[in-house]
């Protein structure tokens, strides 16, 4: 039960870092992915499920407050989790080249998406101008991040699992 | 955990007897989520109003810690630029103060011509400027937060008075307009956005014109873009240009900003420009509201 109250704490915590507390630490105009950095630890260390879980209600509430469609945030998150979510047989809390990889290559994987359903079809093909000037950085700014967040994610989930007695290997 | 689902994956390849529990694989999981998603895709478009109620609820239990980390950041950031711009300011000051003298005899001349405009004005029934029409303070409480559209929340909504197509000002420049709004916040789309679209009119020459956001552009030098000026039109560099007033949702005579690079268009029919905004969007923390919309001043 704890670990669900944690899941949504994590998802709100993220989700706040994501709008408010970064936006005063914008680089080149671009905040980090952080949701992003969850579902991907989330993925690395639960697998797909949980992974799909929580993108759906991280994407939700981001939609919620600022898009116009509702879901469609979520339905790109999912997608990221669900992809990540194949590594997580390769799980090893002691190895962070791994997840490194798989938040910048997700943060790759989404941007594109995004800018495939919110601007390309809306007819905007300058793809080489925000390629680089969103995509690349955001994408260089989540690494950063994710150095941070992503042992923090990594430790509060070892504290559930002892809390709840389920020793996480 | 993996674990738990190999292992249930190997018990039904074994078809074990014991297990005949429906399963669902991430895939079907993805599947039915990603199908609940199209469907509030298809009604939050279609139908904004049910969706109304969720969002607000949602916006009550987010904005508030919102406003408290808001509250923490101007706190310790305004704290450390004011530190440093201390001396900055001291030294200006002494510059100002000399500047007073000159402006004051300036201030003197110029009253002369504001009676006469004043008196003009009356003549030209064009008293309805912004400065007189109701306004409401509010503070930017999140931005958008990826990075590709430039929309913020304010910290004022429907119980405020605030309604969708306000337009928002922040000192004497035009910021954007309400795009949506909740009961205690409200979601602002800056003039800068990619998606933004404003009918405007060049001061001097009364020349029509559309500003419209260009994220490309605004990056390489914090200009947007000006199009769709008449070919004859006279406008000169640095020129003030101002809300239109045949635009359906902005109110006249609010400046935008100041034009540049004055150039006909690759279709030659056309002139085409770009604009410096006259406010700085890099340092946006409060805003104005204008809670007059366009259509009620109208009628």
């Amino acid at each position: 039960m704890i670990r669900y109250i944690v899941y949504f704490a994590e998802i709100i915590l993220c989700y706040l870092l994501q709008t408010s507390v970064f936006s005063y630490f914008r680089v080149s105009g671009v905040v980090p992915d952080v949701i992003l950095i969850l579902i991907i630890s989330v993925a690395y260390t639960k697998g797909q499920n949980s992974a799909i879980l929580t993108g759906f209600f991280a994407g939700l509430l981001l939609d919620l407050m600022y898009s116009e469609a509702i879901g469609l945030c979520a339905i790109l998150y999912m997608l990221v989790g669900f992809m990540s979510g194949y590594f997580c047989r390769f799980f090893d809390p002691r190895n962070f080249i791994l997840p490194a990889v798989m938040v910048f290559s997700g943060e790759f994987i989404y941007s594109m998406l995004y800018y495939v359903t919110g601007f390309l079809l809306m007819g905007k093909t300058s793809f080489g101008t925000y390629m680089l000037n969103t995509i690349l950085p955001r994408m260089f700014y989540t690494l950063f991040a994710a150095l941070f967040l992503y042992p923090l994610f990594l430790l509060i989930n070892k504290l559930v699992m002892r809390s709840e007695g389920l020793e996480d290997e | 955990m993996d674990r738990g689902r190999r292992r249930r994956m190997a018990a039904r390849r074994r078809h074990d007897p014991n297990e005949n529990r429906i399963m669902l694989l991430p895939k079907h999981i993805l599947f039915i989520l990603c199908f609940i998603c199209f469907v509030i895709m298809f009604v939050s478009y279609r139908f904004p109003n049910a969706v109304k109620p969720v969002k607000n609820v949602a916006d009550m239990v987010i904005s508030p810690m919102q406003a408290g980390i808001n509250h923490v950041g101007t706190a310790i950031f305004g704290n450390r630029q004011k530190k440093a711009k201390l001396e900055e300011l001291e030294a200006e000051n002494e510059e100002l103060k000399s500047r007073i003298e000159e402006m004051t005899a300036l201030v003197r001349l110029s009253n002369q011509d504001r009676y006469e405009l004043e008196a003009l004005r009356k003549l030209y029934e064009l008293d309805g400027k912004y400065s007189d029409l109701p306004k409401v303070a509010a503070r930017i409480i999140a931005r958008e937060s990826n990075g590709w559209y430039d929309l913020f929340t304010i910290d004022k909504g429907s119980a405020d008075g605030i309604e969708v197509n306000m337009n928002v000002m922040a000192g004497n420049g035009l910021v954007g307009i309400v795009t949506e709004v909740r009961k205690k916040t409200a979601t602002v789309r800056s003039i800068i956005d990619d998606n933004s679209n404003v009918s405007a009119m060049i001061t001097s020459s009364g020349d029509n014109c559309i500003v419209s956001g260009n994220m490309s552009m605004l990056k390489n030098d914090g200009t947007i873009e000006v199009s769709m000026l008449p070919k004859d039109s006279k406008a000169i560099e640095n020129e003030e240009v101002v809300t239109s007033h045949i635009s359906d949702r902005y109110l006249p005579g609010i400046l935008i900003g100041y034009i540049r690079n004055i150039r006909t268009d690759s279709s030659n029919m056309t002139k085409e420009a770009v604009l410096v905004p006259a406010v700085d969007f890099q340092k946006l923390d409060e805003v104005l509201v204008i809670t007059a919309l366009k259509e009620k001043n109208e009628e």
